[in-house]
């Protein structure tokens, strides 16, 4: 079977994210660690889309260990594009640090995930039934998230 | 503003590929959506970053509105169990391309293994016939 010919991963990109954060909420319960962490308000820029986010639509609802190893996202809001149309978003993925393969004894942020989307038929349908993977910065001072998404082709 | 700063480049690598053999599949329409059973026969893991199989008869796709949702066990070589939940999209697009792409989100003990429950990968699947299978070519995203 590895003879087979192995297709690349073509990307493109499609549109950012900077979102900010008023609280952050997290406790240890019988089922390990929970999150809860609402956007306060956000922009979405890029050439695919434009618009919101939909302030306190929902949150990253993620699960832990403990904080220090890092979590699983699992987000769950609303967008609003700048043409009027709402649109859930699920966001997938993991924030940790990992050894850093190019400075070895250094750690780095890993901070990747995995978007689905619905939107209503119409210009953002193609959010449904697109793979888009995205890489996510922490910023603080104010604290907020900076995501770059890319359409996966 | 965040509009004027450099787009981050996302750094990935091929990692591995797996056959999931298909033992037939149940379709029907629902009150709200479709929902498809597919369940998994067995299959092969192979690649630089894992080799193994996919365990028979440990789970299925249970697809809804072509958004697949399939759970699996894999068995590395070393023996060590994997839990597969393989999240995305299988349609054609208008001029009749299969899209066939998917996340997997996998759950794996402490060990060599464990980074598979720490990273994101973006599949490439294929689908192939005469037996049904598939084929998914597995890119980490670094």
């Amino acid at each position: 079977m590895a003879e087979l010919q192995i297709p690349g991963l073509e990307l493109e990109y499609a549109f950012s994210v900077t979102m900010n954060f008023a609280e952050r909420i997290d406790f240890i319960g019988p089922r390990g660690g929970k999150g809860y962490v609402p956007p306060a308000s956000g922009v979405v820029y890029g050439p695919m889309l434009q618009g919101r986010v939909v302030p306190y639509s929902g949150a990253d609802y993620a699960i832990f260990k403990s904080l220090a190893e890092g979590i699983k996202v699992n987000t769950h809001y609303m967008l609003e594009s700048d043409d009027g149309h709402w649109i859930y978003i699920n966001n997938r993925g993991y924030l940790h640090r990992s050894p850093d393969p190019d400075n070895p004894g250094q750690s780095k942020l890993y901070f990747r995930m995995t978007p689905f989307f619905e939107a209503p038929n119409g210009p953002y349908e193609w959010l449904s039934r697109t793979m888009i993977v995205g890489t996510g910065e922490r910023l603080t001072n104010p604290d907020r998230s900076q995501f770059t998404y890319y359409r996966v082709l | 503003m965040a509009q004027q700063e450099a787009i981050p480049a996302i750094d990935h690598q091929y990692a591995f590929s797996m056959r999931i053999e298909s033992e037939g599949r149940i379709e029907f329409q629902g009150e709200m959506r479709s929902r498809t059973f597919e369940p998994t026969g067995g299959g092969e893991v192979w690649g630089p970053r894992l080799q193994g199989r996919v365990v028979p008869k440990s789970g299925a796709d249970f697809a809804s509105n072509n958004l697949t949702d399939a759970h699996m066990m894999l068995q590395a070589s070393d023996g060590t169990w994997i839990y597969m939940n393989l999240l995305g999209y299988e349609h054609h697009d208008d001029d009749g391309n299969a899209y066939f792409r998917v996340a997997p989100y996998f759950d794996s003990p402490t060990g060599p293994h464990a980074w598979l429950a720490k990273t994101v990968f973006i599949g490439i699947g294929e689908r192939h016939h005469n037996p049904d299978h598939t084929i998914i070519h597995f890119h980490e995203i670094r």
